[in-house]
C-alpha cells in the first residue's frame, strides 16, 4: 500500500508525459513558411540585431543553407525564401562569403533574379576588397546572363588585378571587350571551376559542372553547324536535325539535361530544358 | 583605503553565483562556436571569431548587467555603504573604488573569454587549414580590449543610473536601454542622413543627431568584422576611439562622483 | 564632544506632503559622557544620528564633532557608527569584515590584527570568524557589527539600537562591554527603546518626540522611573498615535 502511495506521483508524471508527446503532433497546425527567417526589412534588421549583427548573418545563413538539405529549389516559394534568407544574412553581415556564394551556385544558372542576384554578388566584391572569387563571379555574369559589357569587364580586370594577374580572368575579359560569342566564353570559365572544385574535392559540386559544361559544348558545336549553314546558304536552318541530315553536325546532340535543342528566331542556340532539370521544372 | 574597496569589490563579484553561470554559459557557447562553424562552407575562420567574439560581448554585458549592477544596488539599498561613509572616507574615493573594483573584475573575466576564445579558434585552424581565411589572431586580441574598453564605458554608466533610479530594476533597464541605443546609434544616423526614407522629418533627424551625441556610440568599440577578416585598423583612428571612450567614461563618472555626494543616504 | 545646534531636517513624502523629521533640534553632548536618546518610533532618533555622520544633511542649523563640521569627513576619523537592522557584507567572513573596516579608517595591518582578535574573543565570535557571514543568525550579525563599529578604537561610540536581535545572552555582553568603554572615558551616544539600559549606562538622556527635544536632563536627576517619564513628557507633547 505505501509502495503504491510513493509510486503514483511517478506514474502519473510518465503518464501524463506521454499523453503530452503524443497529442503535439496531432495538435500543432503546419503554419504557411515565412518568406524568410527573419521578416524585418533588413537596415531594420541591422538595427534590432545590435551588436550581434555577424552572428545573426551566419545563422541566417546556415538557415538557407540547411533549407535545401543540398537539394535543389522546387518551387517559387522555395526559392523566395532561399534568396530572401541569403540576401539578410548578406545585408546583416556584407563581408560573408558564403551567402554570395551560395548564391552564385544554386540561383544563377536557374536564372532566379538574376540581376539582383548579380547585384548582390558584384556589391559583396565590392566590400571584400582582398576576395578574388566574387569579382570573377560576377564578371563573368554580367556577361554571359545580362549583356553588360561594361561591367563584366570591370569585374573580371579587377578579379584578375586581386590575383596578381590571372590569365584565364584576363582572356575572358578580353573576349568580352571585343563581344566574342558567350558560349565560348561560357565553356572556358566552366572548365575553370571543375578544376578549381576538384582541386577542394567538392565531388557533387563538379557532377552539375560537368552537365554543364557538356550542354554548352553541345550548343557551341551547333551554333559551328549553324555558322557553316549560314555562309554555305545565307539563311539559318530550320531545326537541328537538318544540320545532322547535311552532315554539318556529325549527330543531333543530347542534352544532358533531357530537354531538346532547337534555333530560335534570332539564331541562338536553345533549349527547352532551358538548363534546367526537366523533372524539376515540372515540379518534380 | 581605496585598495581595499577595490578588492572587496572584486571578491564579492567573483564570490557570486552569477559569475559562476555566465562563465560556464560562454564555455557552453565557445564549443558550440566550434560545432556550429564546421557547418559553413567557405568563411569558416569569419564565423568561427564572430561567434566567439560575439559570446565575448555577450558575457561581458552580462556582467556589467547582473554583477556589477548588482553589487552598487546592493550596497546602496541595503545600506552597507554605511560601514565606509560613517568613517573618514570621501565619498568621490569611496565611488571611484568601486568603479576600480568593477573594472578589476571585468578585466579578469576578459582574459578568461579571451583565453577561451583563442582556444576555440586555435581549435577550428586545426581542423580545417585551408578554410581558416584572413582571421587576425592580433586583432582578436584588440577586439577583445575594445570590448573591455566598451564594458568599462557601460559599468560608469551602471553606476550613474543606480544612484539616481529608484529600484534595481529600474537601473537594469536603463542601463540595458543605453546598450541598445549605443549599439544602434551610429547604423541609424547613417540611415536618417542617407536621405533614402524621404518621409524622415526635420525633427527625426535632429532627435538622432543628438542622440548620436549625448550617447555612447558603442559601435565605434566593435572590431568584429576587422578580426574575422584581418582587416588591418588605422593606429590614429583607433587612438580617437580610446579617446572618445576614456573621455565619455571619465565624463560620467565626475557626474557620478557629483550626484553621489549630494546623495542624502536614508 | 557633539553639539547640535538649531538643526532642522524634512523630508517630501510621495503624496508631496512634507514631513518635519527633526525641528529646532539644539543638543551637546561632552567628551566622556553617555548620552541615552528615546523617544517614540518615528521620532527622529536615527534622522539625529545620521546627520552626524553626513550621510544626510540638514536644511538649516548646524553640527559638529569635536570642533569639526558634521561635513567634513576628518570629523569621522574618530567615531564608530553601529546602524539601526545593520547589514553586512555577507560574501564575507567575520575576519574579512573587520580587516576592511579597519583598513576604511585606516589601521595598520598590525594593530588591526590585535584588535581584531581582541574584539573577536570579547564579543564570542571567534569560532564563526572564519564563515561566511551570510551564514550567521541575526545575534552573530549584530555582534559583528558592534565590533566593526570599534575595530578603530574610537572616541565617539554611536549606537542606535544596539540590543536588537540580541538574546539575552548577547545584551549581558553588550551592556558589560558599554560599560567597560565608559570606563575606558569614550563618548557614547546610545539611542535605545530599552530604557532599563538606559537608566543604568548613561550620564544624560534627552527625550525626542516629533523631532523635538522634549527633555533634556541628567539621568541622576529625575525622580520617577524613566518609563514613566517617558510616557508623561509624550503625553504632554500631545502624540497622538503609535507607531
Amino acid at each position: 500500500m505505501r509502495l503504491l502511495h510513493t509510486l503514483a506521483p511517478w506514474f502519473t508524471g510518465v503518464a501524463a508525459v506521454a499523453v503530452y508527446l503524443i497529442c503535439l503532433p496531432l495538435a500543432a497546425i503546419e503554419q504557411p513558411r515565412n518568406a524568410q527567417l527573419f521578416s524585418l526589412p533588413p537596415k531594420l534588421l541591422r538595427i534590432v540585431a545590435f551588436q550581434f549583427r555577424e552572428a545573426a548573418a551566419d545563422i541566417s545563413f546556415l538557415n538557407a543553407s540547411a533549407f535545401l538539405g543540398g537539394k535543389v529549389p522546387q518551387n517559387q516559394e522555395q526559392y523566395s525564401y532561399f534568396f530572401n534568407t541569403l540576401k539578410n544574412a548578406a545585408a546583416l553581415d556584407p563581408y560573408f562569403l558564403d551567402p554570395y556564394y551560395l548564391m552564385n551556385a544554386s540561383l544563377i544558372w536557374d536564372r532566379y533574379k538574376t540581376d539582383e542576384v548579380n547585384d548582390l554578388i558584384a556589391k559583396g566584391a565590392d566590400k571584400r576588397t582582398w576576395d578574388k572569387l566574387l569579382p570573377f563571379f560576377a564578371g563573368f555574369n554580367y556577361y554571359y546572363f545580362l549583356d553588360d559589357g561594361i561591367k563584366s569587364f570591370r569585374y573580371l580586370t579587377e578579379a584578375s588585378k586581386r590575383s596578381g594577374g590571372n590569365s584565364l580572368y584576363d582572356s575572358l575579359a578580353a573576349r568580352v571587350a571585343y563581344k566574342a560569342n558567350k558560349t565560348e566564353f561560357a565553356i572556358s570559365y566552366l572548365e575553370n571551376q571543375i578544376q578549381q572544385a576538384e582541386q577542394q574535392v567538392e565531388k557533387g559540386k563538379t557532377r552539375d559542372l560537368e552537365r554543364r559544361l557538356a550542354v554548352l559544348k553541345a550548343i557551341r558545336q551547333i551554333e559551328i553547324a549553324v555558322e557553316s549553314y549560314k555562309k554555305l546558304f545565307g539563311s539559318l536552318p530550320t531545326s537541328v536535325d537538318e544540320l545532322a541530315k547535311l552532315q554539318l553536325l556529325l549527330s543531333v546532340p543530347s542534352d544532358p539535361y533531357g530537354g531538346t535543342f532547337y534555333i530560335a528566331k534570332d539564331g541562338a542556340i536553345k533549349t527547352t530544358s532551358d538548363m534546367v532539370d526537366v523533372k524539376k521544372k515540372n515540379g518534380g | 583605503m581605496i585598495r581595499s574597496v577595490v578588492w572587496v569589490t572584486f571578491l564579492e563579484g567573483v564570490r557570486s553565483k552569477a559569475v559562476y553561470g555566465i562563465t560556464l554559459m560562454a564555455g557552453l557557447m565557445m564549443i558550440f562556436t566550434v560545432l556550429f562553424s564546421s557547418m559553413i562552407m567557405q568563411d569558416v575562420g569569419k564565423v568561427a571569431t564572430d561567434l566567439a567574439l560575439s559570446t565575448a560581448t555577450f558575457a561581458a554585458l552580462l556582467v556589467v548587467l547582473f554583477v556589477g549592477i548588482n553589487i552598487l544596488a546592493k550596497d546602496l539599498e541595503r545600506k552597507t555603504v554605511y560601514l565606509a561613509l560613517s568613517r573618514a572616507v570621501p565619498r568621490s574615493r569611496y565611488i571611484i573604488a568601486r568603479f576600480l573594483g568593477l573594472a578589476l573584475l571585468q578585466g579578469m573575466i576578459m582574459a578568461l573569454l579571451f583565453s577561451a576564445s583563442l582556444a576555440a579558434l586555435l581549435f577550428v585552424r586545426q581542423m580545417y587549414p585551408t578554410f581558416f581565411g584572413t582571421v587576425s589572431l592580433q586583432l582578436v586580441a584588440l577586439a577583445h580590449l575594445f570590448i573591455f574598453l566598451q564594458m568599462l564605458l557601460l559599468t560608469s554608466l551602471s553606476m550613474l543610473f543606480a544612484l539616481i533610479a529608484s529600484s534595481t530594476f529600474v537601473t537594469f533597464l536603463l542601463t540595458t536601454v543605453t546598450w541598445m541605443i549605443g549599439s544602434s546609434t551610429q547604423e541609424v544616423k547613417r540611415l536618417v542622413e542617407s536621405g533614402e526614407e524621404l518621409r524622415i522629418t526635420y525633427l527625426t533627424k535632429l532627435i538622432v543627431k543628438g542622440a548620436y551625441f549625448l550617447f555612447p556610440n558603442l559601435s565605434l568599440f566593435d572590431l568584429k568584422t576587422n578580426a574575422a577578416h584581418g582587416i588591418a585598423v588605422d593606429l590614429s583612428h583607433q587612438g580617437f576611439v580610446l579617446l572618445y571612450g576614456v573621455g565619455y567614461t571619465v565624463a560620467v563618472l565626475s557626474l557620478t562622483v557629483i550626484v553621489f555626494r549630494r546623495k542624502e543616504l536614508n | 564632544m557633539i553639539i547640535f545646534e538649531k538643526v532642522f531636517k524634512s523630508f517630501r513624502l510621495e503624496k508631496g506632503k512634507k514631513v518635519a523629521a527633526v525641528q529646532d533640534l539644539s543638543l551637546s553632548v561632552a567628551k566622556g559622557e553617555v548620552f541615552g536618546c528615546i523617544g517614540p518610533n518615528g521620532a527622529g532618533k536615527s534622522t539625529t544620528i545620521k546627520m552626524l555622520l553626513d550621510l544626510i544633511r540638514p536644511d538649516s542649523g548646524s553640527i559638529n564633532i569635536a570642533g569639526l563640521p558634521s561635513t567634513d569627513e576628518a570629523s569621522r576619523a574618530k567615531v564608530g557608527y553601529l546602524p539601526e537592522n545593520p547589514y553586512l557584507y555577507e560574501y564575507l567572513t567575520a575576519h574579512e569584515y573587520l580587516a576592511f573596516a579597519a583598513s576604511l579608517s585606516g589601521l595598520t595591518s598590525d594593530m588591526m590584527t590585535e584588535r581584531r582578535s581582541m574584539l573577536l574573543e570579547k564579543l564570542k565570535l571567534s569560532q564563526a570568524a572564519n564563515r561566511r557571514i551570510s551564514t550567521y543568525s541575526k545575534g552573530m550579525q549584530q555582534r559583528t557589527a558592534i565590533a566593526a563599529a570599534l575595530i578603530h578604537n574610537p572616541e565617539l561610540v554611536i549606537l542606535d539600537e544596539p540590543m536588537s536581535g540580541l538574546d539575552p545572552l548577547g545584551r549581558k555582553l553588550i551592556f558589560d562591554l558599554i560599560g567597560e568603554l565608559k570606563g575606558e572615558g569614550k563618548t557614547i551616544f546610545i539611542s535605545s527603546h530599552v530604557l532599563t539600559d538606559i537608566e543604568r549606562l548613561c550620564d544624560r538622556v534627552g527625550i525626542i518626540v516629533q523631532g523635538r527635544l522634549s527633555f533634556e536632563g541628567e539621568v541622576r536627576g529625575i525622580s520617577c522611573s524613566l518609563d514613566d517619564l517617558f510616557l508623561q513628557v509624550v503625553q504632554t507633547a500631545g502624540v497622538g498615535e503609535v507607531r
